[in-house]
């Protein structure tokens, strides 16, 4: 009841101001994901080439890469003319940015920077209005579909370290809603697309998702103790989330504090891990000790949203309506269900189009039909490219794979997995309930990932977060060889 | 005595750039245009060079041995001593080795107590605020628009504590201001109190002779004047150094010990305990002559004119400010500028990504004077003997293609 009042009514009033038509947006994303596959895949095509040829006439950075793969006016003519585009990575992003990178048309007034720390870098994209738009859009999806959040219902982030100050670019600088419309009618500044822009965030995160932003746990780590685990605790409590969206680590963490000490909160519905791979024995336990249920949706700072799951949760579902999406190892196309570096085409930004961009994971992609009805294909993410390790014979270790097999050792509550030069590697291992790490599991962990050399065992107190306030559990040296 | 070299009549610094490996073979398509001097200074190959003989050719410890390694190297080391003497002008005896600024700034302010409290200016470096806020009350001056040293307010807290220290940095290395260090440390000296003059920023690029200054103690480290990392120089008047009396002791820095007691050796060996970073020394050195021979009249002259030129020009882009004193004002070999809507680690990002233009971000290690003079964390471009005219016209277009892009 409270749901259809918000979507037919409260939704559509809050939005008015804003300009924005994320509702409508939403509306025909969901619709989309039910149509035939080859009527989606049609709509898509249409757009590559629209995109592509945009690309091909106003982006410097493409007009040349494009002219190179024979494609001088970006008229694609098959889908093996779009495959001859060589992908663009995030070295590339960043020696051709700004100036290469964005289109010589458009209104840049209504143009938004977006800077990102990500796992690896610091990159930042801009923005049409379009494109945020639907990047509104998706979120919501993503978080309403299929699930028991709705518009209006509260919720709770729990960002990584670090994000938060040094994102690229300067920050929203009022923090009410109505402040912000008192700002505007004060300087009259209606039309200014800036405030325009903080307006619609503000709208969106205080009314339409009522966010409620945590701290990130901090330097110490993997590891939070008692005291600061129940200050969060505390803080759920009086929230009351109905959606709570964390790094993985951290809601592991509270998982165990709650395991721990006894010191819960209400169960929250929906919890969502956000960042990163959750492993599978990590979901299992904390749907176990918090209650509610893990739903993962797949999206970057620099594309947006990607990819949801249903309630099925087998993969997520991807957006084909934002993006065209391409699993590749060494240079082309994997079969379905095949692991491959994930390749993805922008469909509608026209300020800094993205074509085959490398996004850094590593993936599967399945197409054969979801009991739910959707007829889109559904991801399974692995890990970062960067984590995973390639043996010699090139066979691959993703990280949910490490994760899989180590989070089920009974002795470990969390590790990180470090290979060094000449094949060798390292097991920080944090022991679960004070247990010591035994040998034995150095030796089952050498043959799990087929090691000649004996692999060194070290108990560590905690993990540390990277820079980009992130963990990182497997350090590989060899993830080069992948062929992404 | 200071040995000045006639400055070279035009300034080659085409020639200069031969001298730093990591500047040669950089002709090509995108050269790096190194403008974090500030932070740290490029080496050039003599240096290097030095550190290097020492491993390959030299090693042995200072000041313990008899035999030819161990006396060849406490000679070249006391030797070291006098170069960096005479190249501040300071007596032999008041030069102590320290492994870096933040180090020589700690000894003073532990070496002794320092009643009742310390002076240091809004615009510190924290390196030189926290060794004293830590022991103690300190009362920061008030600076200006710029960064400067607010003379009426330092009197009348001169007046108000009685401080037995005033601290004080040469040329702030966040906004490039020169503080007006003739009369900050004549009017300290008015009111009894030492004074101790934190010279990292002007040492690569100024003269600097102790006895004019006038100060107690002055402190530098050697990476920032082209020498190696983890080596600094604490200077003080001798009597001021044997004030030090809670600082150093150790092996190497005793005439002998007893089950009973010990006497200590004389400064500054007293505060050189354990083993030095002997090649550190020694290649500072080389770097004191190396610029020596360059000319520090003609490397100030060549750093203040493309100082000036940067400002002058990023002044002009739309959406940028650039901070510390204004154009024509005297101002140290870096300017710091902002750019409106972008975060300064974006801004140094995309410089260094696209550009290849090291530059440095933030807050620099000097929060409170961002924080009092309401500044944003700032972009900072520092420039040294080596940098070209074409270096500042990169970061300028470089700038301003950003700007045209937001
Ligand atoms: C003015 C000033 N003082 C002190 C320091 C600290 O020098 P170090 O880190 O070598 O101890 C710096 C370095 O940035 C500085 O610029
Ligand atoms: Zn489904």
């Amino acid at each position: 009841m409270y749901a259809t009042l918000m979507s037919r009514v409260g939704l559509p009033l809050m939005l008015r101001p804003t300009r924005s038509r994320f509702d409508r947006h939403a509306k025909e994303i969901r619709a989309r994901q039910f149509w035939p596959a080859e009527r989606r895949r049609q709509w898509q095509w249409e757009r590559l080439q629209a995109i592509v040829r945009h690309a091909a006439t106003t982006v410097p950075f493409y007009r040349e890469r494009l002219a190179a793969a024979g494609l001088r006016d970006g008229e694609l003519r098959s889908w093996d003319d779009f495959e001859r585009i060589p992908p663009t990575t995030k070295d590339d992003l960043e020696a051709n940015f700004p100036d290469r990178m964005l289109s010589d048309v458009g209104d840049r007034s209504d143009w938004r920077w977006f800077g990102t720390r990500g796992t690896t870098r610091r990159t930042i994209v801009v923005n049409d209005f379009l494109k945020r738009d639907l990047g509104l859009a998706g979120i919501m999806v993503s978080m309403t579909e299929d699930t028991p959040y709705q518009y209006g219902h509260r919720c709770a982030f729990i960002p990584p370290d670090a994000c938060n100050a040094l994102c690229g670019v300067e920050g929203l600088r009022e923090t009410s809603v109505l402040r912000q419309v008192g700002r505007m009618a004060l300087r009259r500044s209606w039309s200014d697309p800036d405030a325009l822009g903080d307006l619609r965030s503000l709208v969106m995160n205080n009314w339409v998702k009522r966010q409620t932003l945590l701290p990130p746990f901090g330097a110490e780590g993997s590891e939070i103790d008692d005291e600061r685990a129940s200050w969060y605790v505390a803080q759920l409590r009086a929230v009351r989330p109905r959606l709570l969206k964390a790094l993985p680590e951290y809601l592991y963490g509270l998982a165990r504090h709650v395991e721990r000490t006894g010191d819960r909160f209400p169960p929250i519905a929906v919890i969502k891990p956000m960042g990163a791979l959750m492993a599978r024995p990590i979901k299992d336990y904390v749907e176990r000790v918090l209650g509610g249920q893990v739903r993962e949706d797949y999206g970057s700072s620099d594309m947006g949203p990607m990819a949801f799951d249903c309630r099925q949760r087998t993969g997520m579902h991807l957006f084909e309506d934002l993006c065209h999406f391409e699993v590749v190892r060494d240079g082309a196309r994997v079969a379905d269900g095949e692991l491959g570096s994930l390749l993805v085409t922008e469909l509608h930004n026209r300020a800094m189009p993205l074509i085959r961009y490398q996004i850094g994971d590593v993936v599967r992609v399945e197409r054969s039909p979801c009991d739910c009805g959707r007829t889109t294909p559904r991801l399974f993410t692995e890990g970062r490219l960067q984590n995973a390790l390639v043996r010699p014979d090139r066979s691959v270790l993703t990280d949910a794979a490490i994760g899989d097999y180590l989070y089920r050792q009974p002795q470990v509550s969390d590790y990180q997995l470090v290979e060094r030069a000449g094949d060798r590697f390292e097991l920080k291992v944090i022991p679960r309930n004070g247990d010591k790490a035994s040998g034995l599991l150095a030796e089952r962990v050498r043959r799990f990932i087929d090691a000649d050399a004996p692999v060194r065992l070290r108990e560590v107190k905690t993990i540390a977060p990277e820079g980009s306030g992130k963990f990182c559990h497997c350090k590989s040296a060899s993830y080069a060889a992948f062929g992404a | 005595m200071n040995v000045v070299t006639a400055p070279t009549v035009t300034y080659d610094v085409d020639r200069i750039r031969r001298d730093f490996p990591l500047l040669v073979g950089q002709e090509g398509e995108s050269p790096t245009i190194y403008l974090d001097s500030a932070a740290t200074s490029l080496k050039p190959a003599c240096v290097i060079g030095a550190v290097r003989e020492f491993y390959e050719a030299e090693t042995a410890n200072t000041g313990r041995g008899v035999h030819w390694l161990a006396e060849n190297v406490t000679d070249r080391f006391e030797a070291a001593r006098e170069t960096i003497a005479g190249w501040i002008n300071a007596q032999t005896r008041e030069v102590v080795f320290v492994s870096n600024c933040t180090a020589a700034i700690r000894m003073v302010a532990e070496g002794r107590e320092w009643p009742p409290c310390v002076l240091v200016g809004r615009s510190e470096h924290h390196s030189n605020d926290l060794p004293w806020r830590v022991r103690g009350t300190t009362v920061a001056v008030s600076v200006d628009e710029c960064g400067a040293i607010d003379l009426d307010d330092m009197q009348r807290c001169l007046e108000a504590h009685r401080p037995a220290l005033v601290a004080v940095t040469m040329i702030s290395n966040a906004l490039g201001t020169v503080q007006p260090v003739d009369a900050i440390i004549e009017l300290a000296h008015q009111f009894g109190a030492r004074v101790l003059v934190d010279a990292s920023q002007a040492v690569a690029h100024r003269a600097i002779d102790v006895e004019a200054i006038g100060c107690d103690f002055l402190c530098f480290s050697g990476h920032k004047m082209c020498g190696p990392s983890g080596v600094g120089v604490l200077h003080g008047k001798e009597n001021c150094l044997a004030e030090l009396t809670d600082a150093g002791f150790g092996g190497g820095a005793v005439e002998e010990v007893h089950a009973e007691g010990f006497t200590a050796r004389e400064v500054p060996w007293r505060l050189e305990p354990g083993t030095p970073n002997i090649e550190g020394v020694l290649g500072l050195a080389v770097a004191s002559d190396y610029l020596d021979g360059v000319g520090m009249e003609a490397i100030e002259r060549h750093v203040n004119e493309l100082a000036a030129d940067m400002v002058d020009r990023l002044s002009r882009l739309r959406k940028v400010s650039v901070h510390g004193p204004p154009a024509g004002q005297d101002r140290g070999a870096i300017v710091s500028f902002s750019v409106d809507g972008l975060e300064s680690h974006a801004v140094a990002r995309i410089l260094s990504q696209r550009h290849r233009i090291c530059v440095r971000s933030g807050y620099h290690c000097a929060q409170p004077l961002h924080e009092s003079l309401g500044l944003p964390p700032t972009v900072r471009a520092s420039l040294a003997l080596y940098t070209t005219r074409h270096e500042v016209d990169r970061i300028v277009e470089a700038v301003e293609q950003l700007t045209a892009a937001l």
